[in-house]
């Protein structure tokens, strides 16, 4: 059972890293094209959509160092892994998953937002900090998520 | 298509909007002292220069020069064929009158258009109706038996113009896009409004109405009918009790104020596309808005060459989308 126990953190890690990572991905994507659009007409504008561009690429961000949190904890890095129970291995999967979840659905919802914020920026550049603030909002709950998640896995003994 | 995949068209749509005119370039155009120099003032804001007072085919390469940025951005544009469908029952119109006169139909294209008009008129001068595209075989060999039979040129006016509004409103149904739909629904009520007026100032018959009027989910084809055959007052009183009391009073208002008022109230329609970010509405929105603008210079433009006062143009211009 220790294997099992080490199995469920390493997934809980993967998990983390993978869908914020695919989130991120996928938004960075939506918000490129909305970009490139733009750039094609106006290539002046590249600098202040390239912002809003990165903006959903944070989330790939946290569940990578959501990820990196758990392979300290269970001391992967030094190539000793502890031995973990079945239920010490799933109390870290399930740590995990507030930002795997969380990193996934709010990188989309922000790369929408930015990609409207594209349209911002083509018509009235000089209002491209308020396009970045009302996507910067979605960003609260990626960063909540991945607190909970850090302040889970820092939290639990063993 | 998923609305998503009309991202990189929209925006670089939206950077193209910045060039549109507005109200005050308009007012600038009405001010101008004569044709000339508004024709500057056009070449200035980046339009092409007319050869000489012929206005019009620089004004008809601007619609061209819109309809391909928009087909080179969108991913495909065929959802956009609501707005130049109308073209091809205009080019139809030009082929069967040429095929009946002997004269040259090419003069007579409008472009852009859904199916290429000189195809169409190879097709249609070897009577090979069947191969048309279907949104328009039936219409064209209905048109092309009505000239033969009657050699009215009018009834096959009629019956294409009928067609177009239905191919429009069936294009928009297929593009299952909100506010395409309510624009082609009401672009066809409106058209029937038009027509169904002109044809009760000149006391026509049922069968002439049967041809004329386009179905419309607004208002029934045989409601509407039924209206207009009881005569003016009767047809303005149904329109009324249909809650359409504005569009009343702009048929009270004249010719003119009523033509205006149908302009605007689609445009009122495609203004809400300003707000939307994905989907295909954004770029009917920009074609919508350069017809519109086209159609003012025209007003302007002509004005400036026949003397007609400020006043009556400023009266005309229609309502911008910027």
């Amino acid at each position: 059972m220790a294997n099992l126990g080490l199995g469920l953190a390493i997934l809980g890690a993967a998990l983390a890293a993978l869908f914020s990572g695919m989130g991120s991905a996928k938004g960075v994507g939506i918000v490129g094209e909305a970009a490139a659009g733009l750039v094609s007409e106006d290539p002046s504008k590249f600098t202040k959509v390239l912002i809003l561009e990165i903006l959903p690429g944070t989330q790939g961000l946290y569940g990578f160092i959501t990820a990196i949190m758990v392979m300290i904890k269970i001391k992967l890095l030094s190539g000793a892994p502890v031995e973990l129970t079945w239920t010490q291995g799933l109390q870290i999967l399930a740590a995990c998953l507030p930002m795997a979840l969380v990193g996934y659905f709010s990188a989309i919802a922000q790369a929408k937002v930015a990609a409207s914020g594209v349209s911002v920026v083509a018509k009235k550049p000089e209002q491209q900090s308020k396009a970045m603030v009302l996507s910067a909002m979605v960003e609260t709950y990626a960063v909540l998520a991945l607190l909970i998640s850090i302040l889970f896995i820092l939290r639990l003994n063993f | 298509m998923k609305n998503r995949d009309y991202l990189f068209a929209v925006s670089a749509i939206r950077a193209n909007e910045l060039n549109l005119l507005k109200d005050s370039d308009m007012e600038q155009l009405i001010n101008a002292p004569d044709y000339k120099k508004a024709v500057g003032i056009l070449t200035e804001k980046g339009f092409g220069t007319p050869q000489g007072n012929n206005y019009s085919k620089m004004l008809d390469e601007e619609i061209e020069k819109t309809w391909k940025l928009i087909n080179e951005s969108a991913p495909e544009a065929n959802a956009l064929k609501t707005f130049i469908v109308k073209n091809d029952f205009q080019n139809l119109k030009a082929v069967l009158k040429a095929e009946m006169t002997g004269n040259e139909a090419e003069k007579y294209f409008v472009a852009p258009c859904v199916f290429d008009s000189e195809k169409m008129y190879k097709l249609i001068s070897e009577r090979k109706f069947n191969e048309l595209p279907e949104f328009i075989s039936e219409t064209a060999k209905k048109a092309y038996d009505a000239i033969v039979k009657t050699g009215s040129g009018q009834l096959c006016d009629i019956i294409t113009d009928a067609a177009a509004i239905e191919a429009i409103v069936s294009f928009a149904k297929e593009s299952g896009d909100g506010l395409l739909i309510k624009y082609a629904d009401e672009f066809c009520l409106l058209t029937n409004i038009k027509t169904a007026l002109r044809a009760i100032n000149t006391n026509k018959n049922r069968a002439f109405f049967e041809y004329a009027i386009a179905e419309n989910s607004i208002i029934d084809k045989q409601q509407l009918i039924d209206g207009a055959l009881k005569g003016r007052d009767e047809f303005l009183e149904m329109l009324s009790q249909k809650g359409l009391s504005k569009i009343v009073q702009a048929v009270e208002n004249g010719t003119s104020a009523f033509e205006k008022y149908c302009d605007d109230e689609l445009m009122a329609i495609m203004k809400k596309a300003k707000m939307t970010v994905f989907g295909i509405s954004p770029l009917a929105g920009y074609f919508i808005a350069r017809e519109t603008e086209i159609k003012c210079l025209r007003i302007i433009l002509s004005a400036k060459l026949s003397g007609v006062s400020n006043d009556i143009v400023r009266e005309r211009m229609r309502e911008l989308y910027v």
